[in-house]
């Protein structure tokens, strides 16, 4: 079930959703990619390269990077694509896949993590642009895109796939091979962590 | 209701995941408690902005790189044969069964030309010497096409026979099927110019190599032991090496070649 609180986008996003898995490939075109067919590969990248990006682009935070996964992602698909056996469809294939090398390569980038930590602390301090910030309508979308890339990698995806991308507890159990219990906790510790990291910007607020 | 309690199952409150008591015990203890609805108001905020993030859209130019990976990826159609010829390939060829050491040979060979030189020196021949065997410009091209296909198949034969095959976890015959792969390409062209000159003979033989390259460059990357040793029984039914060493034998005028095989 969706958020209470989300009002109308999560029935945006499911309709997104839904029109992208009804975009699934027919076969002719997955043979001519196991075949190595070029441009079969590119109609395959242009299906889903928004929907790689975007999860991609939430993970990083960051848009070089985020390419630089998603190019990944489609060389990992592409090199893969002959152990598709057409037992799930294939969209859920290449969603699992995504989430799945988003997940291993953030878990991998220690180092990265500590990076955006120290960023995140340095454009935490809410009295810096007090003035400006002050005269300015809030807005919490860019720190909250900086708190996110800061979570731990595994509920990243979680909190992307559900409170983003608006998938429900049961499919992201699917993609990640986790339980719906699982999925739910990492969840409701993501936002808790969310709402930790946002700490100095809602006490600024709350004083303004 | 402890408002630490409450607090920590906001995140579910706000899904409706609660049981119907416990939902309603926390709506009761928010019409109350100014502190855990403001909490409740900031929990709306971060997943209302969350839900609102816009989309992003990769560069044009992604594409391009992906394509580019993907073509620096893909393997050669084809590979000259001194690249082909690998460091393990040449291992398994050192490893047929010589019986006399190398230098050995070489001396025998040494005293053998000594010989001959020799023998012509104090008997020249008396007779009418054989004239030289004529080759047409055309033919000398395509005997020598033919004796390079064959003598790198029968290097490529001896290899696969002589491999050891308990040690095939560590090969992928990545060098073999390259090479295979060639020399298909070759057997292409011998097979249409010997069915121009009508060599049936000839024609025969590079199509028996054929067969056998064709299954060296169609074996799977991972080992497969059953198809090397189909391969390995191929050569040996076909009598592919004693074939090729009698056309190593025939003299290079009858390489034409109705009476090599």
């Amino acid at each position: 079930m969706p958020p209470a609180s989300s009002g109308n986008w999560s029935k945006a996003n499911k309709d997104k959703v839904s029109a992208s898995q009804a975009l699934d490939l027919d076969s002719d075109l997955i043979v001519a990619c196991k075949q190595g067919d070029r441009q079969a590969q590119y109609e395959l990248y242009k299906r889903y390269k928004d929907w790689v990006f975007n999860i991609a682009y939430r993970m990083a935070n960051h848009r070089e990077e985020a390419e630089d996964l998603t190019q990944k992602v489609f060389l990992q698909i592409y090199r893969n694509i002959d152990s598709f056996r057409g037992e799930s469809a294939f969209s859920s294939w290449i969603y699992r896949m995504t989430v799945n090398l988003s997940i291993n390569h953030f878990r991998k980038d220690k180092k990265r993590r500590q990076h955006i930590s120290n960023e995140l602390s340095s454009s935490n301090n809410p009295r810096a642009g007090l003035l400006k910030r002050h005269e300015e309508k809030f807005n919490l979308r860019p720190h909250l895109e900086a708190a996110i890339s800061r979570l731990p990698a595994g509920y990243r995806m979680v909190f992307i796939l559900y409170d983003i991308q608006g998938y429900a507890h049961n499919e992201i159990a699917t993609m990640l091979d986790i339980s719906e219990g699982t999925s739910k906790s990492q969840l409701h510790k993501a936002r808790k962590e969310l709402r930790h990291l946002l700490e100095p910007f809602i006490r600024l607020h709350s004083t303004l | 209701m402890d408002c630490k309690l409450v607090q920590q199952d906001l995140s579910a409150f706000v899904d409706g995941t609660l049981g119907a008591r416990r939902q309603q015990a926390i709506e009761e203890h928010l019409n109350a408690c100014e502190n855990c609805t403001r909490e409740l108001q900031w929990l709306h905020l971060i997943l209302d902005s969350a839900a609102t993030l816009s989309p992003r859209s990769a560069t044009d130019s992604l594409w391009t790189k992906i394509a580019n990976e993907l073509e620096s990826q893909a393997p050669r159609p084809a590979v000259r044969w001194r690249h082909a010829l690998s460091a393990r390939f040449s291992e398994a060829i050192s490893r047929i069964t010589v019986p006399v050491p190398v230098s050995q040979l070489l001396g025998i060979a040494a005293v053998l030309l000594f010989g001959v030189i020799l023998g012509r020196y104090f008997f020249p021949p008396t007779g009418p010497e054989a004239p030289p065997f004529q080759k047409k410009p055309g033919q000398v091209q395509l005997t020598s096409r033919a004796d390079t296909y064959i003598e790198k198949s029968k290097t490529l034969f001896l290899g696969i026979m002589n491999a050891d095959l308990a040690d095939l976890t560590k090969s992928d015959w990545k060098f073999e099927k390259e090479m295979a792969g060639s020399l298909i390409y070759e057997a292409a062209h011998l097979k249409e110019e010997y069915s121009r000159k009508q060599d049936a003979r000839m024609k025969e033989l590079v199509e028996g190599l054929e067969m056998l390259l064709l299954q060296i460059a169609m074996l799977e990357n991972q080992n497969d032991l059953k198809e090397v040793e189909l391969i390995q029984s191929g050569i040996e039914r076909k009598n592919l090496l004693l074939r090729i060493n009698l056309y190593d034998l025939a003299p290079p005028q009858d390489k034409r070649l109705d009476r090599s095989l």
